[in-house]
C-alpha cells in the first residue's frame, strides 16, 4: 500500500475520531458507568488502533490499543473504578493528536520517555489499579428539547413567496431543529401578501424566547406556538434517532461542482419555449439553488471543532512547565468556512501555547497569589455584523512588558529611546517582532521568538486586527478581529471588455449562449459602452425573484472559490463591486455584488 | 519603525506636485512600492484609481493629486500604503519621495486634507490622512 496515497484519509479520520473521543471522554467524567459511552470510547480507540495499523504507525496502534483494553475491562466490570482514568485516557487522547501532527508534518511517530510511562500507567491500572468504589450520585442526564407546533404568519412580496419561505425557514432553523413543515397555504382572510408557514420545531429555547425571536423577522406579523407532547408525536418521526454520516469533504465539493454544472445544463432549457416550460425551467433552477445552498451550508464547520487541536497544545505546554491549566471555548456552534478555519488554527496553536508558557503561573506562584491553582486559557468567537472577533484570554500574570522592552531592543528591532516612548499597546505589539522574547532559554514551545511572529504573520494574511491587553498579575486579552468579507466565496469567473469578475454562484440562476436571448430580458452590460459583446459571448442570468436579468460575458472563465478581498469602507458604497480576488494568473477579479448592481441605473 | 513622538519632532514623507510640496506622517504609513498593474473600477468616482495588488493583499489606491487639487511634474509612480485604520488603501503619489523630520508644531484642522506649515512657494502642506479619507468620502457621495 502507498502511504502517501491515504495519508490524508486517515490524518482526516485520526482526528476526527479523536475529537470524537474526546467529547465522550467528557461523557464518561459525568456519567462513568454509562455502557453506551464506555463503547462508544472504545469503537474509536479501536478505530484509531486499526487505521493506524494499516499505515504502519506502531506506536500509535500500541497506545490505541492500550487504551481499548482498560475500556474493555472497564466494561466487562463496571463497578471498578479510578480517578486517574479520566487524565489517563485524555493524555492518552492528546498523544494520539500529537502523533497525528507529527506524521502529517512529514514524522513518524515514536516512543519517548513519556509515552512509555503512559503506557505503563495505562498497564499498572489495567493489572492491579481499578478499585470497587461506591457509584457517586450522578446528575440526571437534561430532558430532551422542548417540541413544539409554530404557526407563523409572513407578509410576502406577491412575486417571491417560496423565497420568504426558505429564508423564513434558514432562519427558523438557527433556532433549533425544524422536523415537518406543512405545506403553505394562500390566502390568509382578505390579504393576498400574507401567508401561513406550520412546522414543527424542537429547541433547546424556552416558547418565549422562541416566540420574541421569530417576532423580530420583518415579515413575520404573528406567531403562534403549542407545545406537542412526546406522545402525541409520529412514533415514526419521534423515536427516530439522528442517525449521522460522515462524508467526506471532497465529497461535498463534488455535490457542489455538480450542482452547478446541472445548473449549467439548465441553460439548454430553450428561452424561448412556451410558459409552461420556463416555469419549469426556473422551478428547477430555483430547486437547484436551494440544494446548492444547503450543500453550503454543510461546508461550514463549528468553531467548536478546532478544541480538539488546541485543547492540546494548552495541556502539553502546562505539563512541560509544571503548571496546571485547563481551556475552554465560549460560541463554538459559530460556523466558519472549512477553508478560513483551517487557515486559523495554527497561529490560534501559537496564542495558546504561548498563554501557558508567558501568562500562566505555577500552581505554587497561582496558589502565593490567592489565585486557583489551575489557570484558564479561553478562547470565545463570535460574530459581530461583518466581522468576526475571536478573543483569547489567560488569567496568568500578564506580559512582561519591562522583559519585552528589553528584548525589543536587544534585538535591533527598536532603539532604546524609542522604547521608553512607547505606549503600552504598541509595546506590546512588539512580541509579535521576531526575535523578540521574553524568554531566556528557548524550548520545544516558546522563547525562540519566532512563535508570535508566525502567528502574526498568519493572521495578517487575513486581514485580522490584533489588539493586546495585558494586566500584571491578572492575565492577558488578545482581541482578534477578522472580516466576514474576506471569505472563500464560491464564484463563477467571467471576463468582459477584457476585464475579469467574479459572481457568487449563489445569485447566478443559469447561463445561457448570448444568442438565446430571450425576449423582454433586461440585459446589463459591464463593458465600456462601445464594446461589443462577443458572439460565442454567454447571458448570465442573475438569480433575481422580481426581474429578469442577465450579465453579459465574453468568455465563462470558469467556477473558482475565490478569497474576497472587500472594498475599503470610504468606496464601498459607490460601487457595485463589494471586493476584489485574485484568481490563479494573479490577476484580479472584481466581485459583482447583484443587489448594488441592479439598485444602478443601466 | 514604530514612533510615538510629539507633534513637534514627526518623521515624514516628503514630495512635490505641481502646486505644493506635501508631507505624510511616517508612522501612519507601513510602506511604498512602484505603481504596479493597477485594475479600475468601472464608474467609479475619478479620485479612486482602481485596486493594486500588495503581497497578496488587495489595496484601494486613491489618486492623491486629484483629490489634493494638484497634478503631477514628475515621472515617478510611487503607491504609500497606510496603517491602520485605513489599511486597505494607499495613496498614488507620482513624485519622488524623500524623508524629512518635523520639528514645528503641526495644527490639527478637523477633517481637512492638509494643513499648510508656514507661506510662499516652499509651504509645506501637512496631510491629515483622517481628514483625506474623509475628503474622499465626500467627494464619493
Amino acid at each position: 500500500m502507498k502511504r502517501s496515497r491515504f495519508l490524508g484519509l486517515f490524518l482526516d479520520e485520526a482526528g476526527q475520531h479523536i475529537e470524537q473521543a474526546h467529547a465522550q471522554l467528557k461523557r464518561f467524567e459525568i456519567y462513568p458507568q454509562r455502557p453506551e459511552t464506555l463503547r462508544s470510547l472504545m469503537r474509536h480507540c479501536h478505530s484509531l488502533k486499526g487505521m493506524a495499523a494499516t499505515m504502519g504507525f506502531e506506536p500509535f496502534v500500541e497506545l490505541a490499543h492500550r487504551m481499548e483494553g482498560l475500556l474493555r475491562e472497564l466494561e466487562s466490570r463496571p463497578r471498578l473504578w479510578s480517578d486517574e482514568l479520566t487524565p489517563l485516557f485524555s493524555e492518552g487522547l492528546d498523544q494520539l493528536s500529537t502523533w497525528a501532527e507529527q506524521i502529517a508534518e512529514d514524522g513518524t511517530p515514536a516512543h519517548t520517555e513519556v509515552t512509555s510511562r503512559l503506557i505503563s500507567r495505562l498497564d499498572a491500572l489495567l493489572n492491579d489499579g481499578l478499585t470497587p468504589l461506591p457509584r457517586p450520585q450522578l446528575p440526571d442526564e437534561p430532558e430532551a428539547s422542548a417540541q413544539c407546533w409554530v404557526r407563523l404568519a409572513l407578509q410576502v412580496s406577491s412575486a417571491s413567496p417560496t423565497h420568504r419561505i426558505v429564508s423564513t425557514l434558514k432562519r427558523v432553523a438557527k433556532l433549533g431543529h425544524v422536523r415537518r413543515v406543512r405545506p403553505p397555504q394562500l390566502p390568509v382572510g382578505d390579504d393576498p401578501q400574507a401567508m401561513e408557514l406550520e412546522f414543527e420545531l424542537a429547541s433547546e429555547r424556552t416558547p418565549q424566547a422562541l416566540r420574541r425571536r421569530m417576532l423580530r423577522f420583518a415579515w413575520v406579523s404573528s406567531v403562534e406556538l403549542s407545545a406537542i407532547s412526546r406522545e402525541s408525536l409520529n412514533p415514526a418521526v419521534s423515536d427516530r434517532p439522528n442517525v449521522w454520516t460522515r462524508v467526506p469533504a471532497d465529497a461535498l465539493d463534488w455535490i457542489a461542482d455538480t450542482l452547478r454544472e446541472l445548473a449549467m445544463e439548465n441553460t439548454v432549457t430553450p428561452e424561448a419555449g412556451n410558459p409552461a416550460q420556463r416555469a419549469a425551467g426556473d422551478r428547477s433552477a430555483f430547486l437547484i439553488r436551494r440544494l446548492f445552498d444547503r450543500v453550503e451550508e454543510l461546508r461550514l464547520v463549528p468553531f467548536m471543532s478546532v478544541s480538539h487541536r488546541l485543547e492540546p497544545a494548552v495541556r502539553d505546554a502546562a505539563r512541560r512547565d509544571g503548571k496546571q491549566a485547563r481551556f475552554c471555548i465560549e460560541g463554538g456552534e459559530l460556523g466558519l468556512d472549512r477553508g478560513l478555519l483551517d487557515r486559523l488554527v495554527g497561529p490560534l496553536r501559537h496564542l495558546v501555547r504561548n498563554a501557558v508558557a508567558h501568562g500562566i503561573e505555577t500552581p505554587e506562584v497561582r496558589l502565593a497569589a490567592g489565585k486557583a491553582a489551575e489557570g484558564t486559557v479561553a478562547l470565545s468567537v463570535a460574530r459581530h455584523a461583518d466581522r468576526i472577533l475571536l478573543t483569547l484570554t489567560d488569567d496568568g500574570g500578564g506580559m512582561d512588558t519591562a522583559g519585552i522592552r528589553r528584548a525589543a531592543t536587544e534585538s535591533g528591532q527598536i532603539d532604546a529611546q524609542e522604547a521608553q516612548e512607547l505606549d503600552q499597546q504598541r509595546l506590546l505589539q512588539l512580541a509579535f517582532r521576531p526575535g523578540v522574547s521574553t524568554r531566556d532559554a528557548a524550548d520545544g514551545l516558546a522563547g525562540r521568538g519566532a512563535g508570535l511572529d508566525a502567528a502574526s504573520r498568519a493572521l495578517a494574511e487575513l486581514d485580522a486586527v490584533i489588539e493586546i491587553r495585558s494586566t500584571s498579575d491578572r492575565g492577558t486579552r488578545f482581541e482578534i478581529e477578522l472580516p466576514v468579507g474576506q471569505a472563500l466565496v464560491q464564484s463563477l469567473v467571467f471576463s468582459r471588455d477584457g476585464q475579469l469578475f467574479g459572481l457568487p454562484l449563489r445569485s447566478l440562476r443559469r447561463a445561457s449562449p448570448a444568442e438565446t436571448a430571450p425576449d423582454g430580458i433586461e440585459i446589463v452590460d459591464l463593458g465600456a459602452g462601445d464594446s461589443k459583446p462577443s458572439e460565442n459571448g454567454y447571458l448570465l442570468v442573475l438569480d433575481e425573484p422580481e426581474r429578469d436579468v442577465a450579465l453579459i460575458a465574453d468568455e465563462v472563465i470558469g467556477r473558482r472559490e475565490l478569497w474576497l478581498q472587500p472594498m475599503a469602507p470610504v468606496f464601498s458604497a459607490t460601487t457595485y463591486v463589494n471586493g476584489a480576488a485574485m484568481i490563479e494568473t494573479g490577476a484580479l477579479a472584481l466581485m459583482i455584488d447583484p443587489k448594488r448592481l441592479l439598485s444602478r441605473p443601466w | 519603525m514604530i514612533v510615538n513622538r510629539p507633534a513637534e519632532a514627526q518623521s515624514a514623507l516628503m514630495f512635490r506636485l505641481a502646486l505644493r510640496r506635501y508631507a505624510i506622517p511616517l508612522r501612519r504609513t507601513s510602506g511604498v512600492q512602484d505603481l504596479g498593474a493597477l485594475r479600475r473600477i468601472p464608474n467609479s468616482p475619478r479620485r479612486w484609481l482602481g485596486l493594486t495588488e500588495w503581497s497578496g493583499r488587495v489595496l484601494n489606491v486613491i489618486d492623491l493629486p486629484h483629490l489634493l487639487g494638484d497634478r503631477a511634474v514628475e515621472r515617478a509612480k510611487s503607491i504609500v500604503r497606510l496603517r491602520e485604520p485605513h489599511s486597505g488603501m494607499a495613496l498614488y503619489v507620482p513624485a519622488h519621495l524623500g524623508l524629512t523630520e518635523l520639528t514645528t508644531p503641526v495644527p490639527v484642522v478637523a477633517d481637512e486634507p492638509y494643513v499648510a506649515l508656514g507661506s510662499g512657494p516652499d509651504a509645506l502642506h501637512w496631510i491629515h490622512l483622517d481628514g483625506l479619507v474623509a475628503e474622499c468620502a465626500r467627494a464619493v457621495v
